[in-house]
């Protein structure tokens, strides 16, 4: 039998905030730090510092693994977990990854010659860099995935959380996403021609989120903030979002990004749905945090438990999570607030 | 759910396709070569490598990357191999997609670096391929795979990685058949770095061996098709073995520094036997990660005897690297492939260049020439830098 699944902590570092509630009340004033650079905007995080987050310094960390590892310190603290146990599984998603470091590493490879390439950097060059890191100051031994699928990385990677909880492989994961904005992410993004698109505003963030075995979480008496109902990941967004048939669905967080491909095939799904049922509401979490790539899916479930939490009194309701990427590879993820204490 | 392989594709410095890789590994045949790289062999301290006979490998689609173009001629192989044509009774929908690499498409992450404005050509790769996810892409777009798509990125246990992720989506239900599998090239961006951590060999690659002191890193690709057991006999597959258990974790120790007693790569084992509920008796052959560096190899040894106590000592473990070279990101997948022909064939490829008997790394390491032996459960073994690490249990198809 399936075990019921459960989000019990949520760390949120973006334009919007820093923490969950600080997010949720930015968030719903549509406040986000949008500086201007060259002829275009950015939503980047502002006042951020790693030190708050970690017992220990650190020598050296890229800013992506900084993001990650106070996103999931910031989750951990809210689940209200006061030990995590080394078999906690660790599945996270980054299209990027480390890009900052890369190149600097690479510069000094390139302009001054392979004998000045610093060994210390190297190990901060892995798009695995995040995740062990993250694994080494939790000691998180369990199951550990790190995703590298493009935009849909952190939500694939709060599916996969999904099914290890659901299957009973784990009792408890660490899931979800994070990419930071780098000026090597600006180059490419100026080369294809992305900066142009007025609609497109780039972001950076991390949402991570605990996720447990329900009657594990009732049991430890954890703030359960919302269910997992299901999740899918399909090459078509209108085979990803059959998850949500004949489900009575209060809100929609839509992928849309200003890029014409994710957009119309999202709103030509979309509508087909909305037909069906008038009364859900459709909310773009983008417009104000930006895309902020493998961390999209993840803020896009921030945003749905916020949004829901803020506009629904009358449990349970659900919402629909919607990650799409360039070739709409689609996730779908369903989740469901009641009164679970 | 019974999980099954029906086809595999290799692109290797020992032999492009299955039956070169085979006879190579049989006869003992050493992939490492100087670099052909002008760049590499006059600026770096280690300038031998494995790389790819490119006389012996010409892919159609040219204009790839060449880390793309290793990793479509890998799957293509095991595509045909498996004989995995979609018809109405076996949709596109059904082929699903997973790989795993170290570094992606390097010619275009290092054009993006090097180039202030590129050309629109140049401009088109770098979009396709700056990101991990454009190679998955290409190769599902190439192959008509309408499933799932995903690409994983754990260092050089990527390779094993990606077999039990898709053994995973499997039992899911995400989709009945993957393609898997794993890349990397040697490129200026991964040779410096990997020069810079001082874990490579100007010596051979002797794996376990007492003199050795130091790893070789190789390039290339491999792939698996992995299927769940009712959906190949439906197709009328040909089932080459087994998918008893995987598993993927992490050592939680250090980014570099090696876990010494071998607590993760054992912990790695046993969920991997626990995934199987197998005793570790049922183990009759160990294709290792066995890397040549003084500590993992130790490591290895050491978890080794953690999980399997007394039965270490009679189990066969070999070091295919001594032959391939490190091929990173696509260790895994060769490595599983190299044990899924052990357990077919019955023979047991050698670790090559073995000449001292290391006091501390005291079992059948199948020293210089091939072992002639059945097989019917066997456990390939990966690791990576950060801590990861993958097992992988193979068994005879019955």
């Amino acid at each position: 039998m399936a075990n019921r699944t459960v989000i019990t902590g949520i760390g949120v570092v973006s334009s919007s905030g820093i923490g969950f509630d600080e997010f949720s009340k930015a968030f719903l004033n549509k406040n986000n730090c949008t500086i201007a650079q060259n002829n275009y905007k950015l939503a980047t995080v502002k006042e951020f510092s790693i030190e708050k987050y970690l017992p220990t310094p650190k020598a050296y960390l890229d800013r992506s693994s900084q993001f990650l590892l106070a996103a999931t310190s910031l989750a951990i603290g809210n689940a209200k977990l006061s030990t995590i146990p080394p078999e906690t599984a660790l599945v996270i998603g980054t299209q990027y990854g480390p890009l900052e470091t890369e190149e600097i590493f690479y510069r000094d490879v390139i302009e001054k010659g392979p004998k000045f390439a610093k060994p210390f950097l190297f190990p901060h060059c892995y798009s695995n860099t995040g995740i062990s890191l993250t694994a080494i100051e939790y000691n998180l031994k369990g199951t550990h995935v790190n995703i590298a699928s493009g935009m849909t990385a952190g939500a694939e990677a709060l599916t996969c959380a999904f099914h290890l909880i659901r299957s009973g492989r784990a009792s408890i994961a660490i899931a979800g996403g994070y990419d930071v904005i780098s000026p090597l992410l600006i180059k490419n993004l100026e080369l294809t021609g992305l900066l142009n698109n007025n609609s497109f505003l780039p972001g950076e963030g991390a949402g991570i989120f605990i996720i447990e075995n329900y009657d594990q979480a009732i049991k430890r008496n954890a703030p359960i903030k919302a269910e997992i109902l299901d999740t899918r990941m399909a090459t078509k967004i209108e085979s990803a979002m059959e998850i949500a048939k004949d489900r009575n669905i209060n809100l929609i967080c839509l992928s849309a990004n200003g890029m014409a491909e994710i957009d119309n095939a999202e709103q030509k799904t979309i509508s087909k749905y909305l037909n069906a049922q008038t009364k859900t509401l459709t909310y773009s979490p983008k417009k104000i945090i930006g895309e902020t790539f493998a961390a999209g899916g993840p803020l896009n479930l921030a945003a749905a438990i916020c949004l829901l939490t803020a506009n629904f009194k009358n449990y349970p309701v659900a919402a629909l999570i919607n990650s799409i990427n360039e070739t709409i590879d689609s996730v779908c993820i369903l989740i469901s607030l009641d009164h679970f204490s | 759910m019974r999980i099954v392989i029906t086809g595999m594709g290799i692109v290797s410095p020992i032999g492009v396709g299955i039956n070169a890789f085979w006879n190579s590994l049989l006869n003992g045949a050493y992939g490492i070569k100087p670099l052909s790289s002008p760049f590499l062999t006059n600026k770096f301290q280690y300038t031998q490598g494995g790389e790819i006979n490119d006389e012996l490998f010409m892919h159609p689609l040219k204009k790839i990357d060449k880390a793309a173009s290793y990793m479509l001629a890998a799957a293509q192989e095991a595509f045909l191999h498996a004989k995995l044509t979609p018809s109405p009774f076996f949709p596109q929908e059904d082929i699903g997609i997973v790989l795993g690499t170290n570094f992606g498409n390097q010619t275009a992450l290092e054009s993006l670096m090097e180039t202030d404005k590129g050309s629109p050509s140049t401009n088109k790769a770098i979009k396709q391929n700056i990101s991990f996810e454009g190679c998955t892409n290409l190769i599902a777009k190439e192959l008509g795979c309408g499933g799932p798509k995903s690409t994983l990125s754990l260092s050089c246990s990527s390779g094993a990685a990606v077999i039990a992720y898709a053994a995973f989506l499997i039992r899911m239900g995400i989709a009945p058949c993957f393609i898997a599998g794993g890349y990397d090239i040697i490129s200026k961006f991964s040779w410096a770095g990997l020069s810079a951590l001082k874990t490579m060999t100007t010596d051979k690659l002797r794996p376990f061996d007492k003199q050795r002191n130091g790893t070789i890193f190789s390039e290339g690709a491999a792939a698996v098709i992995i299927e769940e057991l009712e959906h190949a006999i439906r197709r009328g597959a040909s089932i080459l073995a087994e998918v008893l258990g995987c598993s993927m974790n992490n050592n939680a120790f250090h980014m570099t520094a090696p876990d010494k007693n071998g607590e993760g790569m054992a912990n790695a084992m046993q969920m991997a036997l626990n995934d199987a509920n197998l005793p570790p008796e049922k183990i009759e052959h160990i294709n290792s990660h066995g890397t040549g560096t003084k500590h993992n190899d130790l490591a290895e040894t050491l978890a080794i005897k953690q999980v399997f106590g007394k039965h270490a000592y009679n189990i066969p473990i070999n070091s295919i690297k001594s032959m391939t070279g490190h091929m990173m990101g696509a260790a895994g997948t060769v490595e599983a492939i190299a044990t899924i022909l052990s357990i077919i064939n019955g023979w047991i490829p050698p670790t090559i260049n073995y000449e001292q008997k290391d006091p501390e790394c005291d079992l059948d390491y199948v020293p210089n020439k091939a072992r002639q032996q059945r097989i019917k459960v066997a456990i390939s073994n990966s690791a990576g830098i950060g801590g990861n690490n993958s097992s992988i249990i193979l068994g005879v198809y019955e």
